[in-house]
């Protein structure tokens, strides 16, 4: 589910965890607080708030932020101004701070200057530091493909 | 001596695998435990890497959020993508060791005839 459609309960949900979670020391506390304190009365003011922490954090400007909805809870995507090697590289010095956010991703706006590999040992080391996991389509037992594999 | 074999691999890896919550809390305990460095090699890595790229490339499912990034790398190829993502992952949240056999990428021999 788009940004656009994200229905206001979620937004609230959303915005509960951000609630919970210990932030003072991305930002200063005051600030944090302010924004947090109230109920925001738009979808569209707590995404600036969300906007704005991702972008304290990265410390690149944050283009966007769109929020998707999955079976394992709602993700936000961040797209950021600048290449993929340095969004890259400024996420994972981030990904520890990020991670008590909440499952954000980023995304780069500029040039896709990297290989998979090299996006592919990136990513894999943040995720490892901000707790996300994969997950596929829907729910299987890790043998299934396995099995597949052998000819069973 | 802790030995990874692939279909843990595989549900450490993915969160609505059906296991994961079990074998992610049980390789963390023992990653952090001192008991010594958790093990897995390329025969492992190759059968599990196998497996979801079967999986991948028979279009019936995505990898979630990889999917952004693969779309990203426009003409990448989603397996190396997710083989060294794999690889990272373990690596950083495990402090897995890989144990690399050489012979793996050669002939074996056969009847003292190598091949």
């Amino acid at each position: 589910m788009q940004l656009g459609s994200i229905l206001e309960r979620e937004i609230y949900e959303l915005v509960g965890v951000f609630r919970e979670l210990t932030i003072v020391s991305l930002r200063p506390e005051e600030l944090i607080q302010e924004v947090f304190r109230g109920v925001f009365e738009s979808g569209s003011q707590a995404f600036k708030a969300l906007k704005d922490a991702i972008q304290a954090c990265i410390g690149i400007p944050v283009d966007r932020v769109e929020c998707v909805k999955r079976p394992s809870g709602i993700y936000v995507i961040a797209t950021v101004s600048g290449d993929a090697k340095t969004v890259v590289e400024k996420w994972l010095s981030a990904a520890e701070k990020l991670g008590r956010l909440g499952p954000i991703l980023i995304n780069w706006s500029g040039e896709t200057n990297i290989s998979p590999q090299e996006a592919g040992r990136y990513l894999g080391e943040i995720f490892a530091k901000t707790g996300m996991r994969l997950s596929w389509t829907t729910s299987f037992n890790a043998l299934e493909p396995l099995r597949k594999e052998w000819g069973e | 001596m802790y030995y990874l074999d692939s279909n843990v691999l595989i549900s450490f890896l993915f969160e609505n695998e059906e296991h994961h919550r079990v074998v992610e809390d049980f390789l963390l305990k023992l990653a952090t435990c001192g008991e010594g460095p958790l093990y897995t090699s390329t025969f492992s890595l190759t059968e599990a890497m196998n497996a979801l790229c079967r999986k991948l490339r028979s279009g019936e499912q995505v990898i979630w959020p990889l999917n952004i990034y693969i779309k990203k790398l426009e003409g990448a190829n989603a397996c190396v993508l997710i083989t060294s993502f794999l690889v990272s992952f373990i690596e950083a949240s495990l402090k897995v060791k890989i144990i690399d056999d050489p012979s793996f990428y050669g002939f074996e021999k056969l009847n003292s005839t190598s091949i």
